[in-house]
């Protein structure tokens, strides 16, 4: 799921590594990225039992071509290899590495078409600021926000950003899940950031399901706050508050909670706080922990620790 | 990074700002723990070459860092503080406007901007383990605004001196060594060097 940007800076000097742009002439691009988080974690629940846990595993290839006349063909494919770390071999299916995502697509100049297995227009929305969280970030992350048939517009000015994708049905294939159409839109308005969704669910053999969302987020400079609001037809309402400030130049604290109220049954509230350390020479390395609980009968307090490596 | 204990300019990078040459020598970062990225130079004209490391947003709990294209900026200063610093950029369309236009700040601790010219500098091909001080080098030798044309000689310029080191941080060096170097490259030394060399003895008393 995308946030809204809560933007406090956490500071880093020189010497930052990023994104290895491994070739870049005669207009061929090619970057890779890696993503690596390992977290000591005991989730929040009834009776859970911590582990090693594996968030991120993942290497990401980048290709684009310049076209000219501000025209761009690009391609990426990332592989992901958590649950091939998470899960012992006994888990039938879950051992294979991932193909997280996989799209070509044409660029010009700011706005973007894209086709293949990739994120929906509504996994730009939300707010939520945990690390792990047991709850759905928003309703629609739980309705479901990527997939294997996807064709996607975007367009990004200076202070907007608009993108709509539509997942086919696929009927037949083995990438039937569904019918999506999903938009979303936001702004920035001076130190207000303000975002709303739509989604458009055609499940297969099912009535059809609309989910909307409406976010905000305020920069004061000392601290950014954010709320966003988000509900399912007679599914399940949904909110998150978040709160996150610097208390030092290296280490941003983050506070926030998430309310479900679903139709049927009790709502239920999860906290979370965490604290995230960058090392003063290195962006790409963190150093995190984070406490959350949840009101669930019978849930206990879950912790996390752990470190992340980027590139 | 490079230091001088007498340093009449101090270069501050902002967070996410990564200096990797000055006056054609590549900067070494310093300690893992260490935030003390500040660079110290003599008065004078200098360029520096930077990139900035962005974070792109890309998911909740996600992002991606993107650096910028590789900037050389060529300024003049005198006994001051100076803080380099690029624009808030959590996009890709903020990033795209960056590398397409000149949106560094160099401005003084009291926030007044120091004038500056700026150029690209590239490199086509394989991207891992550039040369800066080698790409600097052909840079240097081009028209470009940003240009330094003293660096671009193999000859040492003995007035552009930002990365030299001061004289306390060799209080260990055997000054009879030290001698006996000094008159061992000052006889193989041509000319046109001997006369730079004895202008930048006059000029640094």
């Amino acid at each position: 799921m995308k946030k809204l940007l809560l933007a406090v800076a956490v500071s880093v000097a020189a010497g930052s590594a990023s994104a290895a742009t491994i070739y870049e002439g005669k207009g061929l691009t090619y970057k890779i990225n890696g993503d690596l988080q390992v977290q000591l974690r005991q989730k929040v629940g009834d009776d859970k039992n911590p582990d090693l846990e594996f968030d991120d595993l993942e290497i990401k290839n980048y290709v684009s071509y310049d076209l000219g006349d501000d025209m761009k063909a690009f391609g990426r494919v990332d592989f992901g290899f958590k649950d091939a770390a998470n899960n012992s071999e006994k888990a039938e299916g879950k051992e294979d590495v991932a193909l997280e995502e996989a799209y070509v697509g044409l660029a010009f100049g700011n706005t973007s078409v894209s086709f293949g297995k990739q994120n929906f227009a509504t996994d730009e929305f939300g707010i939520e600021e945990a690390i792990e969280l047991v709850s759905d970030e928003d309703q629609f992350d739980a309705r479901g926000t990527d997939g294997d048939d996807t064709i996607r517009l975007d367009i990004e000015l200076e202070n907007t950003h608009i993108a709509a994708s539509y997942e086919m049905e696929a009927e037949g294939s083995g990438s039937e899940n569904g019918e999506y159409f999903d938009l979303f839109a936001s702004t920035e308005i001076g130190n207000l950031t303000l975002a709303a969704a739509y989604q458009d669910l055609q499940p297969v053999n099912a009535a059809s399901i609309d989910t909307w969302g409406l976010s905000a987020a305020y920069d004061a400079g000392f601290a950014t706050f954010a709320a966003d609001y988000s509900t399912s037809d007679d599914i399940a309402k949904q909110y998150n508050l978040a709160t996150v400030f610097a208390v030092a130049e290296t280490t941003k604290v983050a506070l926030g909670m998430v309310n479900i109220d679903p139709e049927t049954g009790d709502d239920v509230t999860e906290w979370y706080a965490n604290v995230t350390y960058k090392f003063p020479t290195q962006k790409n390395v963190s150093l995190f922990a984070e406490i959350a609980d949840s009101d669930e009968d019978g849930a206990d307090m879950g912790y996390l620790a752990g470190m992340r490596v980027k590139f | 990074m490079p230091t001088l204990a007498s340093a009449d300019v101090i270069l501050i990078p902002a967070p996410g700002v990564d200096i990797v040459a000055v006056n054609g020598v590549s900067v070494e970062s310093n300690s893992f723990f260490s935030d003390t990225s500040r660079i110290q130079l003599d008065n004078g004209q200098h360029q520096i070459v930077a990139e900035y490391v962005a974070e792109i947003e890309e998911s909740a709990d996600d992002y991606l860092l993107e650096k910028s294209d590789t900037f050389v900026l060529l300024f003049n200063a005198n006994d001051t503080t100076l803080n380099l610093s690029a624009p808030a950029i959590s996009s890709q369309y903020a990033l795209q406007t960056f590398n397409q236009g000149n949106q560094w700040q160099l401005t003084r601790t009291d926030g007044t901007p120091v004038e500056f010219t700026t150029g690209k500098l590239e490199k086509e091909g394989f991207q891992l383990g550039r040369d800066y001080e080698k790409e600097l080098k052909r840079f240097n030798h081009t028209q470009a605004k940003a240009a330094l044309p003293a660096l671009a000689t193999d000859t040492h310029s003995f007035q552009s001196s930002g990365a030299s080191i001061h004289s306390s941080e060799t209080g260990i060096t055997d000054q009879k060594m030290a001698g006996e170097m000094l008159q061992f490259w000052y006889e193989r030394a041509d000319q046109n060097t001997r006369d730079k060399f004895k202008s930048w003895i006059k000029t640094s008393q």
